[in-house]
């Protein structure tokens, strides 16, 4: 499954940390540095196995707990409106987000 | 919290946060006040290198990207070069006097800028008001019509308000016109020298009891649970402000400066990109020296700083150093501190 963020999101890696901001409601939130690397993963359209792969080999951590982690995670940036499945919209581009 | 912490990190650590761009000084306007050095001459930055700063800017995640001008809107590649700033991710602000904010590109603005911020210049509550800043007749009418539009579009809008002799009698009223459109205001009680050192806009400075009324208004719209919120600590910020810190802003020509009031050169982006401003820039470093200065000094100051806005660019501009504390900041202090000494004596009615 691959994900990205959708339209009115605007993201950054500030100090290892994700400043996310939420356009149309106008919520800024800040993920720490494993939800930094899972969300700009994710957006530069990695599919979700070959990012647990990715942290697996950042990260001192066993695959099951961190599939769970992982799995749960996405779920809460999906309900937050700061992923979206990458088949959604197919239509709408999302924004670049450079240097991630 | 954790947003306040990511901004101490930008200004503590140097990380460019926010850069503005003002893209031209041409403007459909004629205010009164304008700061801008309109006979400043050079070679203009051409679309590719707009483009070449934005991506620049992406790479070392700057997130919030702001047009100013002049007026922006009449900079003829702006939609260009807005959605460019959108397709990279920004957060796009831009500054405007609403006046072209209609129709057509008002709505192309929406769509393909997406800003997340209009910030809109308002002078006063009436449309004589008004229109005598802008020099424009029917300027007021329209600015009205035109947030209207801009409002039915769902575009965040903010109004901005320089207080000055002509209009501090109406800053009530501007409030009281922003709260009716649902719009945030902002009033600064500061009026500016030109960026060419002319200092004739200070001869509408406003009066000490309108700088007095406006900060009594602020007082009332602050609830106590707000404040408690806002006050609850010193940010543990080591430096005055975010200026070459944090953020950075190049004129049309591409001279980069530490921000819009700090006119002191720090590169051109005609010869150099702005990584390398931004890495290598020993005008830079002395920025950043003076601004720990600053900071340093101000708290020094203890309680005589509360309420003080020291901008060192303003300072540069009218004494020639950026440390002296100017006479406009020491006045604005002593005021917020007569305004606060008027509350402290008032009993508190529950």
């Amino acid at each position: 499954m691959s994900y990205r963020t959708p339209r009115d999101v605007r993201y950054r890696i500030i100090a290892r940390e994700a400043v996310v901001l939420r356009q149309d409601v106008g919520e800024t939130l800040v993920l720490n540095e494993v939800g930094a690397r899972v969300l700009s993963l994710l957006d530069l359209g990695t599919p979700l196995d070959q990012v647990v792969d990715a942290l697996l080999d950042e990260f001192d951590v066993e695959r099951p707990a961190l599939q769970t982690d992982v799995d749960t995670f996405v779920q809460e940036l999906l309900t937050a409106g700061i992923l979206e499945p990458i088949d959604a919209d197919p239509t709408v581009p999302s924004p670049t987000h450079a240097g991630t | 919290m954790a947003m306040r912490r990511i901004m101490e990190t930008t200004w503590n650590d140097n990380i460019l946060f926010s850069f503005l761009v003002e893209l031209t000084y041409r403007c459909n306007l004629d205010c009164f006040f304008c700061y801008n050095n309109l006979g400043l001459e050079g070679r203009p930055l051409t679309d590719e290198q707009y483009f070449e700063l934005f991506e620049d800017l992406a790479h070392l995640q700057v997130m919030n990207l702001t047009f100013t001008g002049g007026e922006p809107l009449s900079h003829p590649s702006f939609l260009k070069l807005g959605r460019k700033a959108r397709d990279l991710g920004f957060v796009v602000r831009i500054k405007s006097n609403g006046h072209a904010l209609r129709g057509r590109l008002a709505e192309d603005i929406r769509r393909e800028v997406d800003p997340f911020l209009i910030e809109i210049s308002l002078h006063g509550a009436r449309a004589e008001t008004h229109d005598r800043q802008t020099r424009v007749p029917g300027s007021f009418e329209r600015l009205m019509s035109n947030l209207g539009e801009l409002k039915a579009l769902g575009q965040r809008v903010k109004l901005n308000a320089t207080l000055t002799r002509w209009n501090e009698d109406e800053a009530e009223d501007m409030m009281a016109l922003a709260d009716g459109l649902g719009m945030l205001v902002t009033i600064s009680p500061t009026v500016t020298p030109r960026d060419n050192g002319d200092m004739s806009p200070m001869s509408i400075a406003p009066t000490d009891e309108g700088i007095k009324k406006l900060y009594r208004l602020y007082d009332q719209r602050v609830s106590d649970a707000e404040e408690a919120a806002t006050c609850t600590g010193t940010p543990a910020l080591d430096k005055n402000c975010g200026a070459g810190a944090a953020g950075l802003a190049v004129d049309p020509y591409g001279s980069v400066y530490p921000c819009v009031q700090w006119r002191r050169p720090l590169g051109s982006l005609h010869e150099k990109s702005i990584s390398e401003i931004w890495g290598q820039s020993p005008a830079l470093a002395e920025i950043r020296r003076l601004n720990s200065a600053a900071k340093e000094q101000t708290l020094a100051l203890g309680d005589e700083a509360f309420g003080m806005s020291h901008c060192m660019g303003l300072s540069e501009e009218k004494t020639g150093d950026p440390l002296a504390i100017d006479d406009e900041a020491r006045r604005n202090a002593r005021l917020v501190q007569e305004v606060r000494r008027e509350r402290t004596l008032l009993p508190v009615i529950r």
